[in-house]
């Protein structure tokens, strides 16, 4: 999942100073998960632009923002609001955000900022109600070592992305010398290597990675 | 004789950190370093510690070189990809300076500029198994290098009071069959701690030179056993650096240094002398030691 934070309403509303007549656009699968760009998210951003002089033309929630010719198909009923749109402004991901620009050609504000690419990991009972954690698990690094590393990506969970073993900032309760507050993700894997009888894989040498894999952009097929 | 000829001749070794500043100066330390030449092996130049950005290694290391002196190059994987630490190995080399201390380094949210991208393009093993590839001719990519190749004398870091040990010290035997040739550690201030640290890294064998920080005062070495991986500094040299009044924290913080080098010694091959802005004093500490 393409995990999504909305920007802050006063951020939100000074990208759209220029801008009067609005359309509304979000997702139901990840932003609707996040809670960025859902049925209630959307209803909410409409309630506040029109609380604040704006016009919603209309909006549009698509079963997945990042697939452009289901998206296409689903803006026809929607042409008119769009038409009479000055601009868009999307809350869901970055993916959406370039989908709809090309469909549209116009100018598509980012409600949200794109952050990572994450599970829902786990559901807990807060003051607040329930609510999800999403924890970034993957970098796309193109060069996967999971097997090799007790299924803990160290270019994730590490944040030196170091592969070799962990760095000298380990805190004596193995958290993380950039925050106090994340666990050592070298701990994390040597923790689970030798839970599983595996620390030979922790001994053998990890060559660098190679970046010519991720010379962006890149591309890749499907048969369908 | 070279700091790698003194390593192969089994000599004690004592080498002293100098850590730039934030600017241009480099004569103060030029100064402080001829003063003690006599008895130092080598001088490290840290990389940018603390992930501050300030004069660069390379810059001071030359000018050590240039005085005669014989400097370390620290060398951290945060601000460079592997062109720009390989062209560094080379632009060393050319100015005679074979020596290179290999660190992971702070990350660049411990720093002054949190915003900096932090690069880690090679984590040190892979930095020291470049260093080691390119004294055969070749680069990292196995690309040709011209003659005459670089030689280096390599080295690393360890913390003995990593809880737990063991995954410092596979990293440790990485390093080691990487081609470092020795170990300078993160400070240490109990002997038990260094004493259990030894006895399972002796299997190396590779020459480990004991960290010894200068305590500047009771809050430093509070702030140290709150915020730095590692390093625990007993009650009784903390309450003896409080218990110390303002013109006699200097003597008592060398008489500490001293005490700590004289139970340290034994169990390994040197000493590193880490001053963090006291360079001037280490010439007191070697005194204070017998060194």
């Amino acid at each position: 999942m393409v995990v999504t934070v909305q920007k802050s309403r006063e951020d939100i509303l000074k990208k759209l100073e220029p801008f009067q007549k609005v359309f509304l656009s979000g997702c139901k699968s990840c932003a609707t998960t996040c809670r960025t760009g859902g049925e209630r998210e959307l209803k909410e951003m409409t309630k506040f632009l029109t609380e604040s002089g704006k016009e919603v033309t209309g909006y549009l929630l698509p079963e997945k923002g990042c697939l452009l010719p289901p998206v296409k198909k689903d803006l026809r009923s929607l042409q008119k609001a769009m038409d009479d749109a000055e601009v868009v402004l999307l809350l869901c991901c970055g993916l959406g955000n370039q989908v709809l620009t090309e469909i549209t050609k116009k100018i598509v504000i980012p409600g949200c900022d794109t952050l990572f690419l994450g599970p829902e990991w786990k559901t807990e009972l807060s003051p607040a109600g329930l609510i999800n954690t999403f924890e970034e698990k993957c970098s796309l690094c193109g060069d996967c070592i999971l097997d090799l590393m007790g299924g803990l990506c160290p270019h994730t969970l590490c944040a030196k992305g170091l592969l070799n073993g962990p760095c000298g900032g380990t805190t004596k309760d193995s958290k993380c010398e950039v925050d106090s507050d994340r666990p050592c993700g070298w701990m994390l894997i040597y923790n689970r290597l030798k839970e599983l009888g595996r620390l030979d894989l922790m001994k053998a040498n990890q060559p660098a990675k190679d970046w010519s894999k991720k010379i962006k952009p890149l591309h890749s097929k499907a048969a369908v | 004789m070279t700091f790698k000829e003194k390593i192969k001749a089994g000599k004690f070794l004592i080498t002293v950190e100098f850590g730039p500043e934030k600017g241009t100066e480099t004569q103060p330390f030029i100064d402080i370093g001829k003063s003690i030449a006599d008895r130092v092996d080598g001088f490290n130049v840290t990389d940018l510690q603390s992930a501050v950005m300030r004069l660069g290694s390379l810059a001071l290391c030359i000018k050590l070189k240039e005085a005669g002196l014989e400097p370390i190059l620290q060398m951290t994987c945060r601000d460079r990809n592997r062109l720009a630490l390989q062209s560094d190995l080379l632009s060393a080399a050319a100015f005679g300076i074979e020596n290179m201390l290999a660190l992971t380094g702070d990350h660049p949210m411990l720093g002054d500029d949190h915003a900096a991208k932090p690069v880690f393009d090679y984590d040190t093993v892979q930095l020291l198994g470049a260093a080691r590839k390119m004294e055969t001719g070749q680069d990292a990519a196995g690309n040709k290098l011209a003659e005459p190749f670089p030689r280096f004398c390599l080295g690393a870091v360890v913390n003995p009071g990593a809880d737990p040990l063991e995954p410092q010290l596979m990293k440790m035997e990485k390093k080691v069959a990487a081609g470092a040739e020795f170990f300078q550690t993160q400070a240490v201030y109990e002997a038990d701690t260094f004493e259990k640290f030894i006895r399972q890294a002796e299997q190396f064998k590779v020459p480990i030179m004991v960290g010894i920080v200068l305590l500047k005062s009771a809050g430093m070495a509070k702030y140290m056993n709150e915020h730095v991986a590692g390093v625990h500094v007993p009650d009784n040299y903390i309450k003896r650096m409080a218990d110390a009044p303002k013109e006699g924290r200097v003597a008592e913080s060398i008489a500490i240094a001293s005490e700590l080098i004289g139970k340290l010694k034994g169990m390994c091959r040197g000493v590193h002398i880490m001053p963090i802005g006291w360079e001037k004093h280490c010439g007191k500490v070697l005194d204070a030691a017998g060194l």
